[in-house]
């Protein structure tokens, strides 16, 4: 049974990348006192092997480094040490995937291991797939999605580049609008990428998805696997409830509360701690469906209403409006 | 940084302690403890607080500043300015004995030396700044603003170039002077990275911000962009010469040999670069996206 953790759990092992981002920011001026400041945690006790911290943490310390540091990239920076200094089996498992839809599979089954913060839903069109990724854990502040999505892109870059020789041909959307630091961007990145996007996206031709990984041992994935097998596999609260819905997108209050084995009025609790509510989960599970029907899939408005179960186009398109702040036919335009 | 500072300074912070503990030594002997009921306790507080102050200014100072003439001379200047404080301030607990009286009135004589000397240190500081100015010419171009240095190299940053960009777009516009643009790359950074670390990398990256700045003309600009790039403005110039100016940069900072502690060569090959000259319908941000595409296919094809 997967164990479920909240926001102020402090269940995270995360100094693999906390470690180095404080001695990144010391290096240019910042403090570890700055940097930690509001998270309540001191340089001293992350260097205690078997310190966990809590996603209200980590978010305080990614919001702090993202006003003081998004000029000198450090996200992007922490990113590469990250990725190529993975002790995980779990992560090596990755490394010894066949290919990327083999990783993605990996990637399903031990995210926990790997990168608990965010989670993605995968989608496919006529030639692409596309990965719609969203926090895992709770809804969290704009520079700290920032941050979590420039680590999140840097390392998908690193990755690609390093395991497939591919990643000019990879696609990201991003849900913010263009940074002041784009030139971070520009100098890090080669894939290509896109700001002020309805949802963090990132996309993959079907043909790259079957691209055998040139490095891997195929016969040491099984391994990994196994022997990551023991390891925690808890799942954040957010990605527990998203998981929920898809199953069933219409379900209320009351019946997602007895799957939770809570009372309505705690769900409604945890929910609003967790920055958002159930009204918005749903909302952000249908937009992100209809963003994928209209701009990857080129559905009408019809095909779309019809898919996400709308009486009728009307109600549909207003919806659609009040979600990305767009009609359809602007999607669509932005993207011809 | 500033810690190394004071340490310097040893010698000067003992002498600090010599003129007060003498002033204070003085005060006591020649004079007696008024009673309580004599004793003005807003007049203390205000003489009190300047020649605290003043002290803040002289650790201020000392904490900021390398040894020199310079420093010598502010230290004995608010050194001066604080001894004349401070006879001040414990006048108001002692009163002179009859004999010394004249001792009162030389309260004040420190202080107008002290302000004789740091007016000299001014004069020098002065000077010193116009060295200091000569050095920062190829960094920075008519506006200083220490805010938006890289700490690493010690350049400008991205969103200063991306000021004088616009405003030498505005120029353009204007008076039809046109201007180029370059980006270089290092060649394999993040090997280099990988291979001798993050200290080692961000020294490459800083000597790698003087080279550059060292062999352009004194109307250029460098910055650093991002990540191992850097970004050189070259004003009213044609992309031919600005072709020439950059290589002779390139070729400079290919021979470049980066050390390890042990004093052996690190392997590192130099730099890719691309320039263009800018067009009267870019803004600044579509002219260094432009700039920063065309490097990245240079790269694609060199790879």
């Amino acid at each position: 049974m997967r164990q479920v953790f909240e926001s102020d759990s402090p269940i995270l092992a995360m100094q693999p990348l906390l470690l180095p981002l404080i001695e990144m920011a010391e290096q240019r001026g910042v403090s570890s006192h700055k940097l930690l400041k509001g998270s309540r945690l001191f340089n001293e006790d992350l260097h205690q092997p078997n310190k966990r911290v809590s996603f209200k943490q980590v978010v305080q310390i990614f919001d702090n480094a993202q006003t003081l540091l998004s000029q000198d990239g450090v996200s992007f920076l922490v990113a590469r040490h990250w990725l190529f200094s993975q002790p995980e089996a779990a992560f090596q498992a990755l490394l010894n995937s066949r290919n990327l839809l083999d990783m993605s599979r990996v990637l399903q089954v031990r995210q926990a291991q790997i990168w608990p913060l965010m989670f993605f839903q995968s989608y496919r069109s006529a030639n692409a797939r596309h990965f719609v990724v969203n926090p895992a854990i709770a809804q969290v502040s704009a520079p700290c999605m920032e941050f979590m999505a420039e680590f999140l892109i840097a390392v998908i870059d690193q990755l690609c580049r390093w395991r497939f020789d591919m990643v000019t041909h990879l696609t990201v959307k991003l849900p913010y609008a263009q940074p002041k630091h784009v030139e971070q961007y520009q100098s890090h990145l080669q894939l290509q990428y896109h700001f002020s996007q309805p949802c963090f996206m990132v996309s993959v031709p079907t043909t790259y998805m079957y691209r055998p990984q040139t490095l891997a041992l195929t016969s040491m994935r099984g391994f990994y696997l196994q022997q990551s097998k023991h390891a925690e596999n808890n799942v954040g609260f957010l990605q527990y409830v998203c998981s929920l819905l898809a199953l069933s997108p219409k379900q209320s209050a009351t019946e997602l509360s007895e799957c939770l084995g809570v009372s309505v009025a705690t769900l409604k609790r945890k929910l609003k701690a967790h920055n958002t509510s159930l009204q918005a989960l749903k909302d952000q599970l249908q937009k992100q469906q209809a963003v994928i029907h209209i701009s990857e899939r080129g559905c009408s408005n019809e095909q779309v209403a019809q898919q996400l179960d709308y009486a009728d186009v009307t109600n549909f398109r207003r919806n659609f409006k009040r979600w990305t702040g767009m009609t359809p036919s602007e999607l669509r335009k932005l993207f011809n | 940084m500033t810690d190394s500072f004071l340490k310097l300074h040893t010698r000067l912070l003992l002498l600090l302690g010599v003129f007060i503990a003498a002033a204070i030594c003085m005060v006591s002997l020649f004079g007696s403890a008024k009673p309580a009921s004599e004793i003005d306790w807003i007049d203390c507080f205000g003489e009190g607080g300047i020649a605290v102050m003043t002290l803040i200014w002289l650790l201020a100072t000392l904490l900021t500043r390398p040894k020199g003439k310079v420093t010598n001379l502010l230290f004995l200047g608010l050194s001066a300015l604080h001894i004349s404080l401070l006879l001040d301030f414990l006048d108001e607990f002692y009163r002179f004995d009859l004999e010394y009286d004249w001792l009162t009135s030389l309260e004040a004589l420190p202080a107008t030396l002290g302000m004789g000397l740091m007016s000299l240190a001014m004069y020098f500081w002065y000077h010193e700044q116009q060295v200091l100015n000569h050095l920062l010419q190829k960094k920075e171009r008519f506006y200083r603003e220490h805010g938006l240095t890289d700490f690493i190299t010690g350049l400008y940053r991205a969103d200063y170039m991306k000021k004088q960009v616009a405003g030498e777009l505005q120029a353009y516009r204007d008076s039809g002077t046109g201007f180029c643009m370059a980006l270089l790359d290092i060649k394999g950074f993040s090997e280099f990275n990988r291979k001798y670390g993050g200290v080692r990398s961000n020294s490459l990256l800083s000597d790698i911000g003087q080279i550059i700045t060292l062999n352009l003309r004194e109307s250029d600009l460098a910055c650093r962009y991002a990540s191992d790039r850097f970004i050189v403005l070259l004003p009213d110039t044609d992309l031919v010469e600005a072709h020439a100016v950059i290589e002779q940069v390139a070729q400079m900072v290919a021979s470049h040999t980066p050390y390890d502690n042990h004093n052996s060569a690190l392997g590192f090959e130099g730099v890719q670069w691309q320039c263009m000259s800018a067009r009267k319908d870019d803004d600044h941000n579509t002219l260094l996206q432009r700039l920063s595409q065309s490097l990245n296919e240079l790269k694609a094809v060199a790879a």
